[in-house]
């Protein structure tokens, strides 16, 4: 066994972890503060993407992908004030199907918008002007990292620990968590429910636009294109496994699925092709059944 | 005559035909220990809903210290000093005991939405809280995860909680239900203590006849969403509608 090897394929799998984990987190603060399962979460990702690709015209991508964040977070409150806030109270399969549709919907539209074909990020721009990120690609000792895994790795995962962290200790994390548990009873504290719902959505289109950006090829590595939204899929494996509405579980459920689907790259995919994009959804089969409630999700008793 | 808190005018709820609230009006005066009674269904929650800002009423006005709240959505009248509990316990279980309360304190002492907690405030708000829990006997427990507590104790939190906010009045629907009677006494007495100390006026919503004459200053007893009786306590028992209706017709 190559030892060089072996590390390098960790690192670039908890460099795609990371990815998933800040989407996926985004999707669970989304789940906890309403209940909602966001099935629209892909589309998140690929209207993001989208979105940086489009600044980047105008200005180099790492700008461009700050640029991107406020107006993913409107669409964010959009999304909940349009689609989401009208349904609550209905049944929840009235939401659900309500998700369902605006994917579709976004689907759509970001056709319309962007068109079919896969876009490049860091093409040529308007002004002419460098604009990809800084390549911060290196190798030491047979280990070679991309600059998409370093970028990745730097950025993607203190921004998903940050989340962590801000919701245990921020003050808006506690009213956050408040909502999440008695939203009745928050409002009954003064709390202003509908905006911290509100707060939960844009942050959840924040996170899946940095997520997405990099999947797409921000740092390098292919450009935004439908094919994002089979990658979004992912998302629900990751989200399942940490217990869906635990976000320190998605962040460690993403980088887990992450580890494991590069080591299937690596050592199973010649044997059995086509099993890594099948193992993340495996996993899930296997968690469902014998630990329903993921690595770190509320045991729930229900009383019938 | 002590100052009118609380008015509510001829107020009308229905779900589709199903007509919850029938011209409800009654006062409340500062400092009183009011009481809304009534058999299951007779719209005792739908009013409280009404009262603070979770139903809209289809007619009638809601008056809280001389202003017409209508069209204030729930948050703004428990800022104004209109705090409520709920029947079906709504805390928030899977924080503390201490940071449920304190979450009820940040009323009082003013909520601030600031990204960092501020050294100052949480101290005020720590300080309030903790003096409230004192008063309740939950001190032993304010670290202990709100609902692994036991489903008395879990009463007796929403108490502080929504007293925490130092509320002028407070809605509480159905405290005592579920309660042993050892329970129900000292969350009376509680109460009581609540109301002398801090000045709070109660609204109490009851099932539970005995316990809330003895308790009460003024009394409404409601059914099927009318108005039956109101007035002093010791007035329900004459009361033949309130006879009929409640206690069921004599044989």
């Amino acid at each position: 066994m190559d030892l060089a090897l072996v590390i390098q394929t960790a690192f670039n799998g908890l460099a795609n972890g990371a990815l998933y984990a800040v989407i996926a987190s985004g999707f669970v603060l989304v789940y906890r503060a309403t209940s909602v399962v966001n099935f629209a979460i892909a589309e998140f990702m690929l209207i993001g993407a989208y979105l940086t690709y489009t600044m980047s015209l105008f200005f180099p991508l790492l700008l461009a992908l700050l640029l991107a964040l406020p107006p993913a977070f409107i669409f964010g409150l959009l999304v909940e004030r349009g689609f989401v806030r009208p349904l609550l109270g209905r049944n929840v399969v009235a939401v659900v199907m309500a998700t369902i549709g605006l994917a579709a919907a976004l689907d759509g539209a970001t056709l319309l918008l962007w068109g079919p074909d896969q876009k490049a990020m860091g093409a040529a721009d308007v002004f002419q002007l460098p604009k990809e990120m800084p390549n911060l690609a290196f190798s030491l000792g047979g280990v070679f990292l991309s600059s998409k895994a370093v970028w990745s790795l730097v950025l993607a995962l203190p921004l998903a620990l940050l989340l962590v962290v801000a919701l245990k200790y921020s003050r808006y994390g506690v009213l956050l968590r408040a909502v999440s548990e008695s939203e009745t009873a928050a409002l009954a504290m003064g709390i202003n429910a509908p905006r911290v719902v509100a707060v939960a959505w844009g942050l959840s289109a924040v996170m899946a636009t940095i997520g997405g950006a990099f999947l797409a090829g921000a740092a390098g590595g292919g450009g935004p294109g439908h094919h994002l939204i089979l990658l979004g899929l992912i998302v629900f494996p990751v989200a399942i496994l940490g217990g869906f509405d635990s976000v320190p579980g998605a962040v460690v459920a993403g980088l887990f699925i992450g580890l494991i689907e590069a080591f299937s790259q690596l050592y199973l995919e010649s044997l059995l092709p086509g099993i890594t994009q099948a193992i993340p959804f495996l996993i899930v089969l296997l968690v469902l059944l014998f630990r329903p409630y993921g690595l770190f999700g509320q045991h729930r008793i229900e009383r019938v | 005559m002590s100052k009118t808190l609380l008015e509510a005018h001829d107020l009308h709820l229905s779900f589709r035909g199903v007509k919850a609230l029938v011209g409800v009006s009654f006062s409340v005066s500062e400092g009183d220990l009011f009481a809304v009674i009534g058999p299951n269904g007779a719209g005792k929650t739908s009013l409280l809903n009404v009262l603070s800002g979770l139903y809209r009423p289809q007619q009638g006005r809601v008056v809280f210290l001389g202003e017409d709240l209508a069209g204030q959505s729930p948050q703004q009248r428990v800022r104004k000093g209109l705090g409520r509990t709920f029947q079906n316990l709504e805390l928030f279980r899977g924080m503390t005991v201490l940071d449920n309360v304190k979450l009820g304190a940040e009323l009082a002492v003013g909520g601030y939405t600031d990204l960092v907690p501020k050294a100052q405030i949480e101290w005020k708000i720590r300080h309030h809280a903790e003096e409230v829990l004192d008063y309740l006997h939950l001190s032993p427990y304010r670290h202990v995860p709100a609902g692994a507590l036991p489903y008395g104790l879990q009463k007796r939190v929403e108490v502080a909680r929504a007293l925490a906010g130092r509320p002028k009045l407070l809605l509480l629907d159905e405290p005592m239900a579920g309660l042993s009677l050892e329970e129900k006494q000292d969350l009376a007495r509680f109460l009581l203590d609540a109301r002398r100390e801090w000045g709070v006026t109660l609204v109490l919503v009851e099932h539970d006849l005995r316990a809330v004459l003895e308790l009460s200053t003024g009394v409404l007893v409601m059914s099927y969403g009318e108005v039956l009786y109101q007035g002093a306590p010791a007035g329900v028992r004459e009361n033949p509608r309130v006879a009929e209706a409640y206690l069921g017709r004599s044989a």
